[in-house]
């Protein structure tokens, strides 16, 4: 069966190349992405992101960002709205600038440019999570704004894509059904329903699993209303991240939060999520590239210095030091594991 | 990069610029732990704190 090979080959190369870039002080995870790169198309290619390899690193993701909102801090989140909500508004806002300018200084047509500039205007903070959880700093102040920028990320690139859909007339498979205004009311359903979750669902569950006469009933408890929450928010045209975040600061206000937490580590770290860190490598494909140079170098630039700048300057305003400002800024900058089929077609 | 294969899917950008695209959004993406960590071992090695943020007081 090739999925067990490709299996055995993605985790002995990640553990691996994981273990000696720790040892050198690289984050695992960028060992990780180059497991992707190297294996990949874009160099030995004996990996290729078949469809079984796909599921798995939708599963890794979703496990991650389950156990980012398990192990972040529900009030500090809220708390740090509004610092949130600065960094994410001007973590687009000025990455759309600069890369729409690169479009233009290429001759790029209008909608061309405009559509590059909404590409890199699309954060994803996976990778950030695996970094400030290396360092213990997934709850500091820093971490919890970069995730509540995530959350608010999410919904503004519903939002910014439904606007340049309608208006720039392109036509764009979706995935929901029904119009614009009846999504964005499921929307805004979702998002209340989400209270009700976290007050009354996930305590309830932990309550049932704490009970189960099976192995790991809390687990399975909380695994249910991870990826329950995550398919509801495809389905309304959400991330399903973004439901597997909330999924888990619902179980972490709960009494079975460290048993969870015990139990889905494992899972997730021992299988899925290596494969969805390679997986991101594995899109990498250095065809035609050499030609093209100056843009990749130029883009790549921008992509980085307008992200730091703009939710960087949003941290900035929000009060936080210089300091900290670059680290939301760096903890913003991320974009290839924007693993969300469905959160543009709404 | 969903958004990259949804505008290369309807037909809006080259199958070269597409790969370019794809190459900036990794490089970007392999240069942003290096960043994060470095940024926050600055934040976490200074000691005295000059952020003016907190948390709004609990009532």
């Amino acid at each position: 069966m090739e999925l067990l090979g490709n299996l055995t080959l993605i985790l002995l190369a990640t553990t691996i190349v994981g273990h000696y870039s720790t040892r050198i002080g690289i984050p695992a995870v960028i060992g990780q992405l180059i497991v992707g790169i190297v294996l990949g198309p874009a160099m030995l290619g004996w990996l290729h992101l078949t469809h079984n390899l796909d599921s798995f690193a939708e599963i890794g993701v979703i496990v991650l960002m389950f156990i980012a909102g398990l192990e972040s801090d529900l009030q500090l989140l809220k708390r740090y709205l509004k610092p949130s909500i600065l960094v994410a508004v001007l973590g687009v806002i000025v990455p759309v600038l600069g890369t729409f300018a690169i479009g233009e200084l290429y001759h790029l047509p209008f909608n061309e440019s405009l559509f590059l500039s909404i590409i890199f205007a699309a954060t994803s903070v996976s990778i950030s999570v695996e970094v400030l959880k290396e360092m213990n700093a997934l709850s500091s102040r820093e971490g919890t704004t970069v995730l509540g920028a995530a959350v608010v990320d999410d919904v503004l690139a519903v939002i910014i894509l439904s606007v340049v859909i309608s208006t720039t007339g392109t036509s764009v498979s979706s995935g929901v059904s029904g119009n614009r205004l009846v999504t964005t009311i499921l929307q805004v359903i979702y998002f209340a329903a989400i209270y009700f979750v976290v007050r009354w669902i996930a305590p309830y569950m932990a309550k049932i699993g704490d009970r189960l006469l099976i192995p790991m009933g809390q687990a399975l408890m909380a695994m249910i209303l991870c990826f329950g929450m995550a398919y509801v928010a495809e389905l309304v045209g959400l991330s399903d991240v973004v439901g597997a975040f909330f999924a888990g600061i619902a179980v972490s206000q709960t009494p079975a939060k460290l048993t969870v937490d015990r139990h889905i580590e494992p899972v997730g770290y021992a299988v899925f999520i290596p494969v969805f860190f390679v997986s991101i490598g594995l899109n990498m494909d250095f065809d035609g590239l050499s030609k093209q140079l100056g843009f990749i170098v130029l883009l790549t630039v921008v992509a980085i210095a307008s992200k730091l700048v703009g939710a960087g300057g949003g941290a900035k305003l929000a009060g936080f030091s210089w300091g900290s400002s670059a680290a939301v800024g760096a903890g913003m900058v991320s974009r290839g594991d924007d693993y969300r089929p469905n959160r543009l077609l709404g | 990069m969903i958004i990259a294969q949804i505008v290369y899917s309807a037909k809006l950008m080259s199958p070269v610029q597409y790969s370019a695209v794809v190459a900036a959004i990794i490089l970007a993406t392999l240069v942003a732990p290096f960043l994060l960590r470095w940024t926050m071992n600055h934040v976490t090695r200074n000691q005295k704190d000059r952020s003016k943020v907190r948390p709004m007081s609990h009532d």
